[in-house]
């Protein structure tokens, strides 16, 4: 089922541990890729499930490049379709993108795009946030990563 | 991997590695274990990560990844903020950890990695790794 504005509205200021029934919630993680995968139902790759023997092969995705490279519709975010509601945003340097493929290096993010919105987790503040638009969200990340060469890709997730 | 990416995941290794081991000599027991750990996983650069690994990825190569292929891309997030490389042993068995926060300002530049891995001889075995890796 696809998301809806309304779902992602009401994940705002959670925690991950409110949305991770296995409880892989420690916070020196970055848990961006683990809260867009819980919300879009994604199980590409390692899932927060296998990080315990008791709830292997359960739960959803927790790495970016692992949703990204296994993603059928995707590429730079100035090539999506319609930008429609519900399109994953990847934020990373294109120095981590070769033909097409997302290394696993760290300076990476991923949000959801909804209605010009983008939902994300912040891994500062522990709890999911919003950032106004798409450029918003590409500066807040510049700044992060201190490097102004940051690129948006996009990922139909559905 | 190119020889000069080579080269770069060894200085990457070497900066990592030095300051511990230079001083391992009067530090209590738990950083010795730290450097037995880290002395472990260096060790093994060559081996190939299996496919089937959670330590598997896209690092430098398409293809088959080498432990130094994941290091040298886990750790080429840690030239500024605030960082720290740890390791511990306890038997043949460790675990290294590669934590990153950005500076003021950058606190939403954060990244872990936490490695896994059964010791043989005083040398990891990839064949063993686990991964806790993100984002």
């Amino acid at each position: 089922m696809p998301i809806t504005f309304s779902a992602l509205q009401a994940s705002v200021g959670k925690s991950i541990a409110d949305l991770c029934p296995n409880n892989f919630s420690t916070p020196a993680e970055s848990h961006c890729a683990h809260y867009v995968s819980h919300m879009l139902d994604l199980r590409l790759g390692l899932l927060c499930g296998d990080m315990a023997y008791t709830t292997r092969r359960s739960g959803a995705s927790i790495r970016v490049d692992e949703i990204y490279n296994r993603l059928l519709r995707k590429g730079p975010w100035v090539d999506c379709p319609d930008c429609s509601d519900g399109l994953l945003i990847f934020v990373t340097s294109p120095q981590n993108m070769t033909n097409g493929v997302m290394r696993s290096a760290p300076a990476k993010h991923v949000g959801i795009h909804y209605a010009g919105t983008v939902f994300h987790f912040s891994n500062s503040l522990h709890k999911v946030v919003t950032d106004p638009s798409v450029e918003a969200f590409h500066s807040k990340f510049q700044r992060a990563y201190g490097r102004p060469d940051l690129a948006l890709y996009f990922g139909a997730a559905q | 991997m190119s020889n000069e990416l080579r080269k770069h995941a060894a200085c990457l290794l070497t900066a990592a590695v030095l300051p511990i081991a230079s001083v391992a000599q009067n530090l209590p027991h738990d950083s010795m274990d730290m450097a037995t750990a880290l002395r472990a996983l260096i060790l093994a650069g060559s081996q190939v990560i299996p496919k089937e690994s959670s330590c598997d990825g896209y690092y430098f190569t398409i293809g088959k990844a080498t432990v130094a292929d994941m290091l040298a891309v886990r750790m080429s997030g840690l030239d500024s903020g605030s960082n720290s490389v740890t390791g511990r042993c306890e038997g043949k068995q460790c675990a290294v950890e590669i934590r990153h926060r950005g500076g003021e300002g950058r606190e939403e530049d954060v990244s872990a990695t936490t490695i896994r891995f059964e010791m043989r001889k005083g040398v990891a075995r990839a064949s063993t790794m686990q991964c806790v890796m993100t984002p």
